[in-house]
């Protein structure tokens, strides 16, 4: 791999939106019921643990990057050789662009039921790929700039949900434990879905000046996520019954709906136009990771890997029209993300391990 | 770079054509809607806007239908209206005596589902026909509002407890807790006027507590609550022709369940203070004795009253206090059937209140 150019590089503490705002996706709008199937009320310690166990993750995979000075490809080519190992990229590449897919999709569907049921998933996805190209097209310092935006901008999302206090009765998580350890695991594998896309750090390490010390900062980016999903999901169980909140699927939205405001009958719609700058910067970063694993693993242009990508990205989008299969569609990158992420992850660690022992030898 | 830019300007361009647009004044925003029963599986269903006069006036449009479901009811109501109807500025739902009898949650659950109707709607069950209280002509704003403004400023102002679809929909669904709402009424004299709430097992309407016992029932079911009640004090001694009577309004008020969930029965106890401020007296004076006399006195019309109420929601088999729910929270594997059927009748249910009177007006 050729090394990147200074000028192109981004400095250690823009990773910390480059990570929050990846992981903060359309997940958060609607979490709250997938964690409670199992968990219950007692959800609120899945999400502090599944948040632990990204950090977890992160750290295995600054210690694998660290190893071998490059990224997810030349872990790949370290451990099985160039064959195998571009194997294993490629599904990385399909795995990218699934979430950028499911981002998408996901979004398309919630202003579809929210708003504008007539919206053409086709043309919206078009205009907001073509964005999207154009802010890859400039780099990656572009797309850290868009992710700083994108978590700050509409971070004064936060404080709507003060609006919900009123109603809000917080001995509904009364009581604690209530259901067994192994509900509670099970409800920290779904929750670990929505923490997902932080992985993009294994295509983003090397363009990252000092990459050693931005370790910290993804880890405080990750941080974040974990806290204000654990305030979300208290105040939604707060918010609900267990038996309404099962009828949710867009929990946090349905919050909006209490927010009362002079200027504006109805939050949820200045809510959901806001949501798109946070869609952005996780379909920029996702497709960026696709086109550049592809791109390392061709001798394709960069430029071509990423319009063949959203142009397949596109043409997937177009067929998927119901909501059983966004559904579907969501429950699959979910758990390949999944698998991905909290499995392959440490098992690659472990593989790395052991390739630098015997290549010492 | 330039033919980016160019890119982005058309992508706006024709994005911003790519929905449908909704102009306001070609449309009938919905304020208010009223339900009603008519047979089995079929319902009446009539819609009220306002219409902006040219004398800026405005005038109720009324559109009435029957079907089988809500949304069949909105399918045949458009298909008589001359602008479309949309639900996005719902304010009120009248729900009609007989159909509140037969279960409401149809209705509840299709504004829930409705993605442009709010939390914050009132639901309202009528006496009588509801498609009779909300076709009247009342203030100046139109109906819908008119009854939202009634509900709204008693809920926050006076003895009406705090009710909207959600927190309907949370009672509802939530294990041990009942929901209630408010019951209002066309006067003779062509108003609305609010005559109690209606007490509910799951979405039915079961019983009721008339407007004179509101007070009573909201500084129980509300965290923070402000109503006023009057006190009669007796006779007064000098006059024995005239009667003393105390106004209290509370300014706060705040209600704690202690529950000793061991116990058999168990054993709860409602705990409400009062800080409240007396507006008017009867007497000839009122010093701190005549005071203290008022505190004792409320104190017993509030337990006796509370008491007799609760003893009443015992065995109408409901809970509006939401007394399982508190035993849900002490208990793991909370078994609701259980408790309603075993338990619930037979807990011992006290209520004890603690009435401060901070100041007595501008004279003594």
């Amino acid at each position: 791999m050729q090394p990147v150019p200074e000028n192109r590089k981004i400095s250690p503490g823009l990773v910390f939106f480059l990570v929050h705002s990846i992981q903060v996706g359309t997940g958060v709008l609607g979490f709250q019921r997938i964690i409670s199937m199992h968990a219950g009320y007692d959800g609120w310690m899945s999400v502090i643990l599944a948040g632990m166990l990204t950090h977890v993750i992160m750290f295995l995979m600054y210690k694998m990057l660290g190893t071998v000075k490059g990224d997810l490809v030349s872990i790949h080519t370290y451990v099985f050789g160039k064959w195998i190992g571009h194997f294993f990229s490629f599904l990385y590449a399909l795995y990218f662009s699934l979430l950028v897919i499911t981002i998408i999709r996901s979004y398309v569907e919630v202003v579809q039921v929210w708003m504008y049921p007539r919206l053409s998933t086709f043309l919206f996805s078009l205009f907001f790929l073509l964005l999207a190209y154009y802010i890859i097209s400039g780099g990656v310092r572009t797309i850290a700039g868009v992710s700083y935006l994108g978590t700050l901008l509409p971070s004064y999302l936060v404080l709507t949900f003060v609006f919900t206090f009123k109603y809000a009765d917080f001995r509904n998580l009364l009581p604690v434990f209530d259901h067994s350890v192994m509900d509670i695991l099970l409800s920290t594998r779904d929750m670990s879905l929505t923490y997902l896309g932080y992985e993009s750090i294994l295509m983003l390490y090397p363009f990252i000046k000092d990459p050693e010390r931005s370790q910290k900062f993804a880890q405080w980016g990750l941080f974040l996520t974990t806290s204000i999903y654990t305030v979300i999901a208290i105040i939604s169980f707060g918010f609900f019954a267990p038996a309404q909140l099962d009828k949710t699927i867009w929990a946090t939205l349905s919050m909006w709906k209490i927010v009362e405001m002079p200027f504006v009958e109805r939050f949820e719609y200045i809510g959901i136009a806001n949501w798109c700058l946070i869609i952005l910067p996780n379909v920029c970063i996702t497709l960026w990771c696709a086109s550049r694993v592809v791109k390392r693993m061709t001798p394709i242009k960069h430029r071509h890997t990423l319009i063949l990508i959203a142009v397949l990205c596109l043409c997937a989008l177009t067929f998927i029209d119901k909501r059983d299969q966004v559904n579907v569609l969501n429950t699959i990158s979910g758990q390949t993300g999944f698998y991905f992420n909290f499995l392959y992850i440490p098992l690659l660690f472990v593989l790395v391990y052991i390739a630098k022992k015997v290549k010492k030898q | 770079m330039k033919r980016h830019v160019l890119l982005i300007f058309m992508a706006s361009v024709l994005l911003s054509g790519c929905v449908e647009k909704e102009i306001l004044d070609d449309l009938y925003l919905e304020t208010g809607k009223a339900y009603d029963y008519v047979s089995e599986n079929r319902i009446r269903g009539t819609a009220v806007f306002p219409i902006y006069m040219p004398d800026k006036s405005i005038e109720n449009g009324f559109l009435s239908e029957e079907a089988s479901s809500t949304q069949e009811v909105i399918e045949k109501i458009e298909r008589r209206a001359q602008q479309p109807l949309v639900r996005g500025a719902l304010d009120v739902v009248l729900i009609g005596e007989k159909l509140s009898e037969k279960g409401i949650i149809d209705i509840a659950d299709s504004l829930q589902r409705d993605a442009s109707v709010g939390a914050r709607v009132f639901l309202i069950i009528t006496e009588g026909d509801a498609s009779d209280v909300i076709q009247g002509t009342y203030g100046n704003r139109g109906n819908g509002i008119y009854i939202y403004n009634l509900i709204e400023h008693n809920i926050s102002k006076r003895e009406l407890p705090e009710t909207n679809l959600h927190m309907f929909l949370y009672d509802y669904y939530q294990k041990g807790q009942s929901s209630y709402l408010p019951i209002i009424k066309k006067t003779p004299d062509n108003n609305v006027a609010i005559t109690g709430i209606a007490l509910l097992s799951y979405d039915k309407v079961v019983g009721k507590i008339p407007d004179e016992d509101m007070f009573f029932f909201k500084i129980m079911v509300d965290r923070i609550a402000e109503g006023s009640h009057v006190i009669k004090m007796g006779k007064n001694p000098k006059k024995p022709e005239k009667n003393i009577e105390a106004s209290v309004t509370s300014l706060h008020s705040k209600q704690k369940i202690i529950m000793n969930r061991k116990a058999d029965p168990v054993k709860v106890d409602v705990e409400i203070s009062i800080r409240g401020i007396i507006k008017e007296y009867t007497g000839d004076t009122l010093g701190a004795k005549q005071m203290a006399e008022v505190e004792n006195r409320m104190k017993a019309d509030i337990e006796n009253k509370c008491n007799a109420m609760v003893k009443s929601f015992q065995e109408l088999g409901i809970d509006p206090l939401g007394i399982g729910q508190y035993q849900k929270h002490g208990v793991r594997g909370f078994d609701l059937k259980e408790w309603k059927k075993e338990v619930y009748p037979k807990a011992d249910i006290k209520v004890k209140a603690k009435v401060k009177i901070l100041e007595a007006g501008t004279v003594e």
